[in-house]
């Protein structure tokens, strides 16, 4: 084993081999996905797939990982930033990164082995989850508020994994209609969200620690279903109590035959580079 | 499923009609969908879905903008393709499809 | 071309349960899987494992010749499954040992007579076949428009843990 990892030797003898041949894709490389970016880094993972159509800004600097003041005047794409962040880790690792929404480029996605989702809308979430399906990739959502409760406020955040074949952010209650709707009417009026970094840094990490055991896991109590609910006042980390209601429940949202591969399939679709 | 005489007065717009489906959601595909005269493009392939979704009962969804038609363009990927849609809303889904379609194109006059 | 083959962990073991079962006569059982299709990039298809059709008891030939002979009622179901839905079918059997499966002489010879058939009826989908062991895979695909069968390089389980085949390891 390389000594770079030697010090997580404990997820097993094969797991150096099995990070450097897993292909991750990150959605977003803002606050959260600048996060899971580096940790995917660390841990050694050897082919990512990169997407985000933003540039670094001023307001970034509060959170976004690896960006500097440079960056800033530069206007330096955020893909940039994290392909530096990746390559100043791992230079051997290989790196797709686009400066567009993933939908310019969603065939890439299709030979990702995991999708996280670091991105700030229900509509975008929806979109990335029934990809994720339609290509049986394993999707890790996150995503963090911050709530007026007139005169204080409130951290929330969450990270999902919707698995193929398991329950998915519909039935999770997460994606709803009502809130897309909300979202769709109130589009432009949005305004930025507010970000901060410490809560970014926790769900990237829980996101991290849910997308390891599903590719070498060190215990044997792994779960398919994951729905953690952070609350950044508690500062308390919990399984949503969704999950214990929908015990035995089967996901139909995506279980028809239309819901997977190429819908529009001919054998000239195949791609050349 | 769409009735059969209602698929058949969409075949009547667009020969190459089909009813698909995504993640529960029913969509009618029109391929080559002829768009409104003068319209730039005179035709783009159409997606149409008779459920509800964002607050909208139906929606229009088409393959490129309409250029200079439709307010609040916004683009989603929807079986694995992406498409563009204006907001024009309050298009009854109790109607026949053939009914919203062209109620939809509307935004395109 | 690349042909990754991806399949759900339950699915594959009720597959794995199925084939385990024994026969009356025949010495294997077999089935297929009805799987959807997608292009990769750079030249490449992914297949993508839907469902599994069983073959039921009384289609199997009695035929010591070989481990399992499928009979003509077996074979109409599977053509008329591809030809009313938009899917490739893949054959699946087990050879029932650990580590990597290969086809016999036998499996290769037969694949070939049968899998092409399929584009009869369904011209347009990469149809093929496979083997799983107890804990791995193997198989062939044959896709529209290429005389011979290319064999699938990467099988995906998709589960927790997942489970990469990727050239034979």
């Amino acid at each position: 084993m390389n000594e770079r990892y030697a010090r997580q030797s404990f997820l097993g003898p094969r797991s150096e081999e099995i990070f450097k041949h897993c292909r991750a894709c990150i959605i977003g490389l803002g606050g959260g996905g600048s996060h899971i970016v580096q940790q995917l880094a660390h841990v050694g993972i050897g082919n990512f797939l990169i997407f985000d159509a933003d540039h670094v800004e001023d307001s970034n600097l509060n959170r976004l990982v690896g960006a500097t003041q440079a960056d800033v005047i530069s206007k330096t794409p955020k893909t940039v930033v994290a392909t530096r962040l990746i390559q100043g880790i791992n230079p051997k690792a290989q790196i797709v990164a686009r400066l567009e929404k993933w939908q310019e480029s969603a065939a890439l996605l299709r030979d990702a082995d995991v999708i996280f989702g670091c991105v700030d809308s229900f509509s975008e979430r929806q979109q990335i989850e029934a990809t994720a399906r339609r290509y049986l990739i394993p999707y890790i959502d996150i995503g963090m508020d911050v709530h007026d409760l007139g005169g204080q406020f409130a951290i929330s955040g969450q990270v999902i994994l919707s698995m193929p074949g398991e329950l998915c952010m519909k039935c999770m209650g997460f994606l709803r209609e009502d809130l897309l709707a909300h979202e769709a009417a109130n589009y432009g009026a949005a305004g930025s969200k507010p970000q901060v970094i410490w809560p970014n840094g926790v769900l990237a990490s829980l996101a991290v620690g849910i997308f390891v055991p599903l590719m070498t896991p060190w215990h044997r109590n792994h779960r398919r279903v994951w729905y953690l609910e952070y609350d950044g006042n508690s500062q308390t980390v919990a399984t949503s109590n969704r999950l214990a209601h929908l015990a035995g429940t089967v996901c139909n949202h995506f279980s028809s035959l239309e819901d997977l591969g190429d819908p529009f399939w001919k054998p000239s679709n195949l791609k050349v580079a | 499923m769409i009735p059969p005489e209602q698929m058949e007065e969409l075949r009547a717009i667009c020969p190459d009609v089909r009813e698909m489906s995504e993640g529960g959601l029913t969509y009618v595909y029109l391929p080559g969908l002829r768009l409104p005269e003068g319209g730039n493009p005179a035709q783009a392939d159409g997606l149409l879905a008779l459920q509800g979704r964002e607050g909208y009962p139906t929606r229009l969804f088409v393959s490129q903008q309409v250029v200079g038609k439709g307010n609040n363009w916004n683009s989603f990927r929807i079986l694995d393709k992406t498409w563009f849609a204006c907001s024009w809303n309050n298009v009854s889904s109790a109607l026949r499809p053939a009914q919203i379609l062209a109620e939809h194109l509307r935004a395109f006059r | 071309m690349r042909v990754v083959f991806k399949v759900v962990d339950r699915l594959l073991e009720r597959v794995r349960v199925d084939l385990a079962r024994p026969h009356e006569f025949a010495a294997e059982r077999v089935g297929f899987f009805v799987c959807k299709t997608a292009s990769l990039v750079p030249q490449g298809v992914v297949i993508l494992a839907h469902d599994y059709r069983p073959l039921e008891d009384d289609d199997y030939l009695d035929d010591a010749t070989v481990g399992a002979m499928m009979g003509p009622a077996a074979i109409r179901k599977a053509l008329e499954c591809a030809l009313n839905n938009e899917i490739g079918m893949f054959h699946i059997h087990m050879h029932d040992h650990g580590g990597y499966p290969r086809f016999s002489r036998t499996d290769a010879r037969e694949s070939a007579k049968f899998v092409p058939d399929f584009w009869n009826v369904r011209p347009e989908m990469p149809h093929g076949a496979l083997v799983v062991s107890r804990d791995s895979l193997y198989g062939m695909c044959w896709y529209p428009g290429k005389s011979e069968p290319i064999e699938i390089s990467e099988f995906v389980v998709i589960g927790s843990p997942m489970v990469f085949v990727r050239n034979g390891q």
